[in-house]
């Protein structure tokens, strides 16, 4: 008797844990149906939806975006970013409320990811819960090549869009293997502020758009001093340590490069002089060390704004802080270059989801392309809420000629800062993520003292081919 | 006890029969959520680190792969290295000091309750605002190497050297020791009165009531707080994902953090299952030794084996 | 104990630990509220110190005119949050003691072997169990609904469940043979005997339970959707979160709000003591066999 409650209870559990592995499996497969292109699950999605919908679609797809409004139905469409409240209002907030007066039929719901935005996009693929339209940015291509989105090349042939003239090399960032995935709506790339004042004390000419590699290496010595003379430095040439965005960018302007046409090409003589130089500079105390670095949470930016940095690469985002700094004489100016041209990019495009219900990637399609358009990246523009992507807005007089703060800026460089971006091997795989991850680490050593700049690009050829070799 | 005996020589009595009704009656909320909510999960997660699967894609068989990848893969190696140390640092400095807080809180005198408030506060700072204070606080200029400074102590690199940064995060451990000091303070605090009345007619000290009353009365408590504590350390996540993100060079790297950067950021969910279930095995040893080793010194009211 | 006759240099030991202890402790919370009072210059510029040298109150006005007079429903979140907190807590209280009881007291040959399995759950990382825990969810309908953030605590948490069999198996066995005598049943032990004899067990689950309900920001991150369902903490995290790319963070927006957000947690605190540390229950006063 006893035995048979056991065997019961054991019936149970098995059948319990059965039922929930059936469950998960299923799950697994479904997610993994989302290997299949777009055209495939939204064709198997469309089988099952009533006709007439699916009808429309096949019309207004053929047709400018503002034509699937018109027929008159309601659409939501959802919409993620990251980021917070501030990011909201400032970045989307008025371009969104914008759209839908002029589409009155698409309601837009937007779903604000405070953090780990990664994850949560992942764990609602995986329960076909991901919203329509998804802000993406270097970790976009890992996406796309699992086939996260719709690939939307045909659409911006049959809408006639340039991206060459709208977004130059950036739009690669979104294109794997020949399809476009996401059109670019934030942009920004590394630029260069720099104190006017120090300048002037250091008896430096302003850097301008024509200012060499060899010219930051001179100037942030001559930037650097101890100003009140107790024997300890208190202003610094510049703030470089392992953020990718400036060594990353200095090794192209080089010559060099991380990864080239899918081979790990770190381990160069290009990349070698570049980096001796980078971390003699560190290591003789021209840049702020991680030890004065450590206790800032803005990093150097903060230093940068207390006035006691000649230079600061980084994003456009300190364009507002600073210039509400009274004190603050500064202007910006495109990075240093190289013997080519090269940029950082720090944008984000805008994507549809590949399992969208098929009803909705019309108006989603309507919705992005309203976004990155001049009417919209004007918005984004204007008091600099933050840097647009396309380049006819940039190099608007609207923007170029606008003040900030009161403060008459070169803003044209931002514009000629994002042509010169491009895109090479690094962002063309989902290993970006792992790789970028390694790469600072191996700079952080080195620049703690723990490698010379050979080992240190030893060791990343060596991790970079093993990490490649996963993929 | 002697119910007991008798139990187990006549092992299908109608008491028996009674009891095993009623234990699946009171535990089947758990056991409810276990076959509903739990197994099925974790039989997946199961199912998964056999696999390539990388949460988008079709996902392919590929045997003990993993397993065989995790064991070469120096990275996680050194995460699991790094998560041990963490684990036998940090375990038991918080019981000493949970216990010892405990004690000198359970003193009846003016103005305990808010001691007991004062020390508990830092438990309930939330994890983010306390990594990013704690980011400040370890930083080479930061306060506390300031404060060894007024000592005379060069206080090293937390953040930046190899051989420093665990010990970082142990500080930061010992910090939010108030969430375990609360458990021992309540199990203190449970102990009978008469038991101290009967040992102070005897003469003992306070050391010794402490040392023969209070440690044994409240050892379920501490085997409570050690089992959970391992377990706890051995899943350590937040404090690294936020404070240094495994660096200096991985010196830092802990098991949980390593694998969900696999899964998340790396595309390898499969992989990252394998390390978990890894995981689940060396934390399912050390639950087991501690287990075993309880009989010798936790004391409970009646024997419950 | 008996502190009533603690000698006078005795007790001036004990304080001067205590005090020493607590700076200690409260010197980061301090620190904290230095960086929430500092000026928006002294916060951009990253000057703080610790011991509060600005009060800059607007930064704490701007917190709440930003919550309360802007769109955010704190109201709904506020009232989303103590929903999900007071059912938890139930769920939480009614389950753990219950299994709590059973594991303790119930005779079963397995016994311990379901119990190892009780302990197992809590030993693989929760990271690697959200994507089939939230599938499973949305096949029951249930995404962008706080039920996935109250439902598993109706099941009792492993932590939980393993806490409060301690306190149980601490009762002594002659209430438990004086009861069966008086003609009580199982059920009748558990609720009239046990129940009220693991009061500050309980008491201290419903603690945890609300800290953990009340400041969670993962579970609701993944599960909600809709900014009307949000719980105040999820609502925090939106309006703390950086702007910018590089993960630079308000520090005052953030020691602000992780205060705010903390004060509830220590008051239920401060209040529940009175039952957390209820003394001489008679638990363990049969130990001196």
């Amino acid at each position: 008797m006893k035995k048979k409650k056991m065997a019961q209870v054991c019936a149970m559990a098995l059948a319990g844990a059965m039922l929930l592995t059936g469950c998960g499996n299923d799950a697994g497969q479904s997610s993994g149906s989302g290997s299949s292109t777009a055209e495939d699950s939204q064709n198997s999605q469309n089988s099952q939806e009533s006709q007439a919908p699916a009808d429309s679609q096949e019309e207004s797809s053929q047709e400018s975006g503002g034509d699937a409004a018109a027929d008159g139905e309601e659409v939501t469409i959802s919409f993620t970013h990251w980021g917070g409240d501030g990011t909201y209002e400032g970045v989307y907030q008025p371009r969104i409320e914008a759209f839908m007066e002029k589409y009155p039929n698409i309601k837009v719901e937007v779903i604000t990811v405070a953090d780990d935005y990664e994850t949560k996009i992942q764990t609602q693929f995986a329960g076909n819960k991901l919203p329509d339209v998804c802000q993406v940015a270097e970790n976009g291509i890992g996406f796309a090549t699992k086939g996260m989105f719709l690939d939307l090349s045909d659409r911006i042939q049959s809408n006639g869009i340039d991206t060459e003239a709208l977004w130059s090399n950036v739009i690669d960032q979104y294109t794997y293997d020949g399809q476009i995935f996401g059109l670019p709506d934030r942009g920004g790339c590394t630029i260069m502020y720099y104190n006017k004042d120090l300048f002037d004390d250091a008896q430096i000419p302003y850097p301008d758009k024509d200012w060499t590699l060899d010219d930051y290496f001179d100037a942030i010595q001559k930037l650097t001093k101890d100003t009140d003379g107790d024997g300890v430095i208190d202003q610094w040439g510049t703030t470089s340590t392992h953020y990718q965005a400036i060594w990353g960018y200095m090794f192209q302007a080089n010559g060099g490069n991380l990864i080239k046409d899918g081979q790990v090409v770190v381990n160069s003589p290009e990349n070698l002089e570049l980096l001796t130089k980078y971390n003699d500079a560190y290591q003789n105390g021209y840049v702020v060390s991680y030890e004065e670095l450590e206790q800032a949470n803005q990093g150097g930016d903060a230093y940068f704004q207390q006035g006691k940095l000649g230079m600061n690469l980084t994003g456009m985002w300190c364009i507002k802080g600073y210039s509400e700094e009274e004190g603050l004489n500064f202007d910006i100016t495109t990075v240093p270059k190289g013997i080519q041209d090269a940029g950082w990019p720090m944008g984000s495009a805008l994507t549809i989801s590949a399992k969208s219900d098929p009803a909705k990637q019309e108006a989603a399609w309507t919705f992005i392309q309203y976004m990155t358009s001049a009417e919209a990246q004007a918005m984004l523009g204007d008091g600099i809420a933050d840097c647009p992507a396309n380049l006819e807005t940039l190099s608007s007089d609207a923007f170029v000629n606008q003040q900030v703060n009161g403060r008459d800026l070169s803003l044209d460089i931002i514009g000629t800062s994002m042509e010169r971006v491009t895109i090479d091997g690094l962002f063309r795989g989902p290993y970006y993520q792992e790789i970028i991850d390694e790469a600072r680490n191996q700079m952080k050593e080195m620049l703690l003292g723990r490698l010379t700049p050979e080992q240190c690009l030893e060791t990343m050829q060596k991790n970079f081919e093993e990490i490649l070799s996963r993929y | 006890m002697s119910d007991k005996k008798s139990r187990k020589k006549v092992p299908y009595t109608d008491r028996a029969k009674r009891q095993r009704r009623w234990f699946f009656f009171f535990i089947s909320p758990w056991l409810f959520g276990f076959l509903a909510m739990t197994l099925g999960p974790m039989i997946y997660s199961f199912a998964m680190s056999f696999t390539d699967w990388d949460m988008f894609t079709q996902m392919n068989f590929i045997a003990l792969d993993n397993y065989k990848q995790a064991f070469t893969d120096s990275r996680f190696l050194i995460s699991v290295k790094n998560t041990f140390i963490y684990t036998f640092m940090s375990v038991p400095v918080n019981l000493l000091l949970s216990v010892a807080m405990a004690y000198l809180l359970s003193f009846r005198l003016k103005g305990m309750k808010v001691f007991r408030t004062i020390y508990y506060i830092p438990a309930v700072v939330p994890a983010v605002a306390s990594c990013v204070l704690f980011k400040n606080i370890l930083a080479t200029k930061g306060i506390l190497n300031q404060g060894l400074a007024l000592l005379g102590i060069q206080g090293p690199r937390w953040l930046l050297d190899k051989e420093c940064v665990l010990g970082g995060f142990v500080i930061l451990a010992l910090w939010t020791v108030g969430s375990t000091m609360v458990l021992m303070l309540s199990a203190i605090n449970s102990v009978g009165e008469e038991l101290y009345e009967s040992a102070h007619l005897d003469g003992a000290t306070r050391f010794q009531m402490f040392k023969g009353i209070t440690i044994p009365q409240i050892t379920p408590i501490i085997f409570f707080n050690l089992i959970t504590g391992i377990i706890g350390a051995l899943q350590t996540f937040t404090q690294v994902y936020m404070l240094t993100d495994g660096g200096p060079d991985y010196a830092s790297s802990m098991i949980v953090p390593y694998l969900y950067k696999n899964a998340f950021s790396y595309y390898r969910m499969g992989y990252a299952s394998s390390m978990a279930w890894i995981l689940f095995a060396i934390v399912m040893v050390f639950s087991l030794i501690v287990m075993k080793s309880s009989t010798m010194w936790v004391f409970y009211e009646e024997e419950v084996k | 104990m008996l502190d009533k006759n603690l000698k006078i240099h005795r007790k001036i030991i004990v304080y001067a630990i205590l005090t020493a202890l607590a700076l200690l402790l409260s010197l980061p919370f301090v620190y904290m509220l230095s960086i929430s009072l500092a000026t928006p210059e002294s916060n951009a510029k990253d000057l703080f110190t610790i011991i509060p040298h600005e009060f800059y109150w607007k930064n704490f006005a701007d917190l709440f005119s930003g919550a309360f007079g802007g769109s955010r429903p704190v109201g709904r979140w506020i009232m989303n949050t103590l929903f999900i907190v007071a059912l938890s807590i139930c769920g939480q209280i009614l389950s753990c003691s219950m299994v709590a009881f059973g594991f303790a007291r119930m005779q079963y040959r397995h016994k311990n072997k379901i119990f190892m399995l009780l302990l197992a759950t809590m030993m693989l990382p929760g990271q690697i169990t959200l994507i089939p825990v939230f599938v499973m969810f949305t096949k029951l309908g249930l995404y962008d609904t706080v039920w996935p953030l109250i439902i598993p605590q109706f099941f009792g948490s492993a932590y939980n469940i393993f806490f409060t069999r301690q306190f149980v198996t601490a009762v002594p066995g002659q209430l438990y043979e004086a009861a069966e005598i008086d003609g009580l049943n199982y059920f009748g032990i558990y609720r009239k005997i046990v129940l009220p004899l693991i009061k500050p067990a309980l008491c201290a689950i419903a603690i945890f339970t609300f800290n953990h309900a009340w400041g969670d920001v993962m579970g609701p991150l993944i599960y909600l959707q809709d900014s009307d369902k949000y719980t105040l903490a999820l609502g925090v995290a939106n309006m703390s979160a950086e702007v910018n790319p590089t993960g630079a963070l308000n520090m005052s927006v953030v020691m602000g709000l992780s205060l705010i957000m903390s004060i509830p947690q220590i008051v239920i605190y401060f209040v529940g003591q009175k039952y957390l540390f209820q003394l001489n229950l008679g638990i363990g006063n049969s130990g001196s066999k």
